[in-house]
């Protein structure tokens, strides 16, 4: 099921009249069958646009079609989505039997039926063994496949998850990570997924949707966005330890920081914002000298501060080229890894 | 292993608590059958001899012949019987439905033990062995061995604190160490004292309490000699001696039966009441949006400042005559229960105290049930009223006791119409209206006047104490909230 | 058992799906608005029983009783009056003998009496309750049971227990109390009955206001006690502060939201005091042949309704909004001195 919002906006507005704009005009197509990551800081309207999509929340303007079908005005429970929770949002009086088999009670279906697709689900994620238990009895992962059950038991042609991740423990959610990716394969179904933290998206997702203010950054596949992000936003909200931004000027389409030659680019004759990622430096006796500060040994790779142009910068190099103790060292940037941003609207320059 | 353990003692359990609930049932029975056949002195066809409730008699039961006495003795420990039994019989199913593996202890089977002492002490035998042996089942599933491994543990036990002592006495000391020790002793002593007098200044207190509750059990099943004209009343009585026979006076002649059956039918029909109102505003109140909500909402708190005197002149004057016609006149005298349950069919602090309930439950709820197609009225029913269904408990018995100690109210409406609204009278109203004297005389007969005022707080203390958590919660927090 | 629930499934499936035929049906012929409710008017459905109620026996009433205190001479038979006052019924209730001003043959007044058994009773349940709150809190074995039974006389009828305390505090015979002083060789006292003086009276209504109010304020000082945070006390114990000033510097300041709630609560409370009276001394409000009134200013608003004389309603509209303005007073000092220092 492909799905399109076509200038979708959400206008809110609070008790003094004073307007907020949650979604901007956001024109988004999702491909059928795949799995799609909504990234932004919060506050971004990443949850307002899945609530939309869901009908929980209505657009002030623009439309959302499932495949050829409008949807904009259906109420949520004709649009055929299955949807996650943050907080699993399981009802805590049933057992999660009854919750998964909650959804099915307002579905045209036989008893028989329904008892079989709720066996199919609760295996399907994981949970057969544990139909009996109510939700206060299980743990967070657990709850959490079991709000994964009850949205798959209608066989939903798009299923929407929010934030499910945020509220596990670091290791129980990179398992989970794997899970969904697995449900999500093995069910083939249209997959939207909401979350704050760029890795996750990164790791699980086959397009990610940037987000910043309710305006769409940049819609692409997470390495290709790593790689090539559109403006200085992506590239600042990507990436573990961050990008370093420095201020570079460009003469004759060589890029100087602090006078000291950093690459060759593509570019008019300039100052710009230049982003360069940790990783992307490495030592080489050609390069330029900078004084270290701080020298962090981490095994396979050592991690390095310097100061550029004024800005504080953190490079990631390999550790058999720094000796223990130096405290100059000479460093190039890699090739194609220079991203070069224009200095009022951010948006990218090259990639060089 | 442990599991199979685990279901046996559940599942002998559940048979014990069957057991108990049979015999709940064989006391009341009893009880019934033998308060029954208790008979009133009559003076001659028609009147009873109020003065005289205690004379002796010999029924035929199937027991054989039994006196007054010994009728009265059997009936005594029917009553004990009942009151220990049944709030336990509830205790006792709450608990074999909630076990958890893990809560099964060494203490939890000595507990069973208890009861089942208890069980023997009501005569009910078949539940105590049950209990003594599946002490040892929950022994063997927390310790890992059974009845023979108990008696097997207890001579090192014994050895264990026996030979602490002569530990602690052989030590030789230097000087410090004695002085440290004196500190410690010290200590000990002052905390012992303090103990002592916070226990003693809680049961004195406890006592103060109870006193009142104790005297009038007593009283109610003394003779008339002993509560209104002995100058030196007697604070004991032996179960031989209890006049069960007042009750019966008191519930036929002075027609308190008919009372109790008027005010059952108002607490029922205002708490049902009470109960869906108040569950469809405190549902608008908390989840539906809509203009003026807040207003309207602070409205009603704002309300609850104001005394009830105020609004009971208004409400006095629209169920009389003039008004609705509820009393005072007209062939259907029924209508003196309306004004009785209508204006209390709804009530602005349970709505508050709901509201909060509700709110608490998260949104996300109610967009996933959005989602799934569930209609608001649905959601309301299935996932609401199940998950607020403590607070609506606690609400339905505040509610019950209520109406049960209703007093102002039914009093100002019942006074209207005279003898008509005498039969209206709610037992609160009968207690302080009702003519407790000796028939011919201006002396209060007070073990029928005790009797009744038992009759009314028996109940409530039975629901008290079966309820307690319920009732307690709700009072804590609805204190707490302010 | 499994058939049953698989009918039961498809009855409802049935029940939904006609009932989904009809409002598609409605829906197709643009009468959509008789299913699709707009959501203020479910919030009428859903608030009217309770509102329809309350409009009757609680807004009207109260909207109602500011009508009635301008009438003159108000008779409820026929609804007919003799003209209009605007203080003159508040004037009446005020200058009424009794109500505040002590009659001449008399040596209480209605007003003299709700005074007393607010600053004696209030105060020293309040800190005997503060006591046993506090003892509870430091004991473990027992403390379900002191709860309990602690709390039992709130679930209690007033009317009962006063009856029992009367009976208890009677002399001549069958007397408790005076039974009890006897073993301690004091004289058989007149508590309640001919004969008692003002005092000896209002001491058996004191001491029965005090009994009946402690279960609540127990209550909720051991829940706000139980509240605080452990720490406190930790550190307290381990810079040895002795018990009695953790009671004044710990104890009590971090509680004292709780104890002026309270405070407030209960002295509204005592303003109400109605059924203790009636339940110990009867409708006369006052031991038999006494010269003196032990009467509430709520006893007093009962007795004109129940004396149906023309105008009285009147007169009991002014004495229950005089005694709405206290409670008003009170309540408004509690919210001014809440906002200030109730976060210590």
């Amino acid at each position: 099921m492909e799905i399109r919002l076509e200038n979708l906006t959400k206008v809110f507005t609070d008790k003094t009249g004073r307007e907020t704009r949650a979604v901007d005009k956001l024109d988004i197509v999702i491909e059928s069958g795949k799995l799609i990551a909504l990234l932004g800081p919060s506050g971004c309207g990443k949850s307002t646009t899945l609530f939309m999509i869901a009908g929980l929340e209505k657009p002030t303007e623009g439309r959302i079609f499932f495949g050829d079908d409008e949807v904009t005005k259906l109420a949520p429970e004709k649009r055929g989505i299955g949807l996650v929770f943050q907080n699993y949002a399981l009802y805590p009086h049933m057992t999660v039997y009854q919750n998964i088999m909650f959804p099915l009670e307002n579905l045209k279906i036989k008893r028989e039926e329904a008892i079989a697709r709720v066996h199919e689900m609760a295996n399907l994620v994981g949970i057969g063994e544990l139909l009996e238990r109510k939700p206060g009895q299980l743990s967070g992962g657990q709850q959490q496949r079991v709000a994964i059950a009850r949205a798959l038991v209608k066989k939903p042609r798009v299923l929407l998850l929010d934030e499910p991740l945020s509220n596990l423990d670091a290791r129980l959610r990179l398992q989970m990570r794997e899970e969904i990716k697995r449900i999500q394969r093995e069910t083939g179904i249209t997959t939207i997924f909401v979350t704050h933290d760029q890795e996750e998206a990164m790791s699980i997702s086959d397009q990610m949707v940037v987000l910043n203010f309710g305006v769409k950054q940049q819609v692409d596949a997470p390495q290709e966005m790593y790689n090539h992000p559109d403006n200085l936003f992506v590239a600042k909200f990507l990436g573990n330890p961050p990008i370093n931004v420095i201020q570079g000027e460009v003469k004759k389409g060589t890029l100087f920081a602090d006078k000291k030659k950093i690459g060759v680019v593509k570019a008019a004759d300039g100052e710009y914002p230049v982003g360069l990622r940790p990783e992307d430096f490495k030592v080489d006796p050609e390069g330029f000298e900078v004084d270290l500060k701080e020298t962090f040994h981490i095994g396979r790779d050592t991690l390095i501060h310097f100061e550029l142009n004024g800005t504080d910068v953190r490079a990631l190099v390999d550790s058999d080229d720094v000796e223990i103790g130096a405290k100059k060292v000479k460093l190039s940037v890699k090739k194609n890894k220079i991203h070069l941003f224009d200095k009022e609207s951010g948006s990218i320059v090259s990639h060089e | 292993m442990k599991n199979q353990l685990f279901a046996k003692t559940n599942r002998l359990e559940w048979i014990t608590v069957g057991i108990d609930l049979l015999f709940v049932i064989l006391y009341i029975v009893g009880f019934l059958y033998f308060f029954g056949i208790v008979e009133l002195p009559m003076l001659n066809d028609t009147t009873i001899d109020l003065a005289n409730l205690d004379q002796n008699y010999v029924y035929q039961t199937f027991l054989g012949e039994l006196e007054s006495p010994q009728l009265n003795g059997i009936i005594s420990l029917l009553v004990i019987f009942m009151t220990v039994s049944v709030p336990l019989l509830v205790i006792h199913f709450k608990k074999v439905k909630n076990i958890i593996i893990y809560e099964v202890s060494p203490g939890f089977a000595a507990t069973k033990f208890f009861y089942g002492v208890i069980n023997l002490l009501s005569l009910n035998p078949f539940s105590a062995a049950l209990r003594f042996y599946n002490t040892f089942v929950a022994l063997q599933l927390a310790k890992g061995y059974g009845f023979k491994g108990f008696l097997k543990s207890i001579g090192p036990w014994l050895k264990k604190v026996t030979a602490k002592k002569v530990q602690e006495e052989d030590n030789e000391d230097d000087e410090d160490t004695l002085l440290l020790k004196k500190n410690i002793r010290r200590q000990t002593a002052v905390h012992a004292t303090r103990m002592t007098l916070t226990y003693f200044f809680l049961i004195v207190m406890a006592v103060f309490i109870i006193i009142p509750f104790y005297w009038m059990i007593v009283t109610s099943l003394k003779d008339f000699y002993d509560s209104t004209v002995n100058p030196n009343p007697s604070i004991f009585i032996g179960l031989q001696d209890m006049q069960w026979v007042n009750y019966k006076a008191v519930l036929q002649e002075l027609n308190f039966g008919v009372y109790i059956k008027n005010t059952l039918i108002v607490a029922f029909f205002s708490t049902i009441g009470t109960i869906i109102t108040t569950i469809f505003a405190s549902y608008a109140f908390a989840k539906l949006e809509f203009k003026g909500r807040e207003t309207i909402f602070s409205i009603m708190i704002m309300t609850m400042m104001i005394p009830g005197e105020l609004y009971i002149i208004t409400n006095f004057i629209t169920v009389s005559k003039n008004g609705f016609g509820w009393i005072g006149g007209g062939a259907v005298t029924d209508t003196y229960f309306l004004a009785m349950i209508v204006p209390f069919m709804t009530s602005i602090s349970y709505i508050f105290f709901l509201r909060q309930n509700f709110k608490q439950i998260p949104e996300s709820l109610y967009k996933a049930a959005r989602v799934d197609g569930c209609s608001d009225f649905k959601y309301l029913t299935r996932v609401m009223i199940p998950i607020a269904s403590p607070t609506i408990f606690t609400i339905t018995i505040l509610n019950v006791i209520g109406s049960w100690n209703a007093f102002i109210w039914p009093r100002l409406i019942t006074a209207v119409g005279g003898t008509e609204g005498q039969n209206y009278w709610l037992i609160s109203v009968a207690l302080r209206d009702a003519n407790f004297n000796l028939p011919g005389g201006d002396r209060i007969m007070y073990n029928l006047q005790i009797a009744a005022s038992a009759l009314v707080t028996v109940p409530l203390i039975l629901v008290f104490f079966t309820f307690r958590k319920y009732i307690m919660n709700g009072i804590g927090r609805s204190g707490t909230k302010g | 058992m499994n058939k049953l629930k698989n009918a039961l499934w498809s009855a409802r499936n049935a029940v939904k799906g006609f009932f989904g035929r009809i409002r598609d049906f409605l829906v197709d012929h643009k009468l959509g608005f008789l299913v699709n409710w707009p959501r203020w008017f479910k919030a009428v459905v859903y608030l009217s029983p309770a509102m329809i109620l309350l409009g009757i026996f609680t807004f009207y009433p109260i909207v109602n009783a500011f009508r009635l205190v301008v009438y003159e001479g108000y008779n409820s038979a026929d609804g007919s009056i003799t003209g209009y006052t605007l203080f003159g019924n508040f004037i009446n209730v005020i200058t009424e003998d009794n109500f505040i001003i002590p009659s001449s043959h008399t040596q209480s007044s209605v007003m003299i009496n709700t005074l007393v058994i607010v600053f004696v009773s209030v105060p020293l349940s309040m800190i005997i309750a503060l006591l046993i709150a506090t003892a509870l809190n430091s004991i473990k074995p027992l403390k379900g049971f002191f709860q309990t039974v602690y709390f039992l006389p709130y679930v209690t009828n007033a009317i009962t227990i006063g009856l029992v305390f009367a009976y208890m505090f009677r002399s001549g015979s069958a007397g408790l109390v005076n039974k009890m002083l006897g073993v301690f060789g004091v004289d058989p006292v007149i508590w309640v009955e001919r004969g008692a003086t003002y005092w000896k009276a209002m001491f058996v209504l004191i001491l029965y206001g005090i009994w009946a109010a402690l279960a609540f304020k127990i209550m909720v000082f051991l829940t706000s006690i139980q509240g605080i945070d452990k720490q406190y006390y930790q550190a307290a114990a381990i810079d040895g502060t002795p018990k009695s000033r953790i009671f004044s510097k710990i104890t009590v300041p971090l509680i004292s939201p709780m104890i002026f709630y309270i405070l407030i609560t209960s002295v509204i409370g005592a303003f109400k005091t109605y059924n203790s009276v009636i339940a110990i001394f009867g409708n006369t409000g006052t031991p038999a042949g006494a010269t003196y009134t032990l009467k509430t200013i709520v006893f007093y608003i009962y007795d004109y309704l129940n004396n149906a004389t023309p105008g009285n309603l009147s007169l009991a509209a002014a004495s229950s909004i005089v005694l709405f303005a206290i409670i008003l007073l009170l309540t408004l000092v509690q919210m001014q001195v809440g906002k200030k220092r109730v976060h210590y």
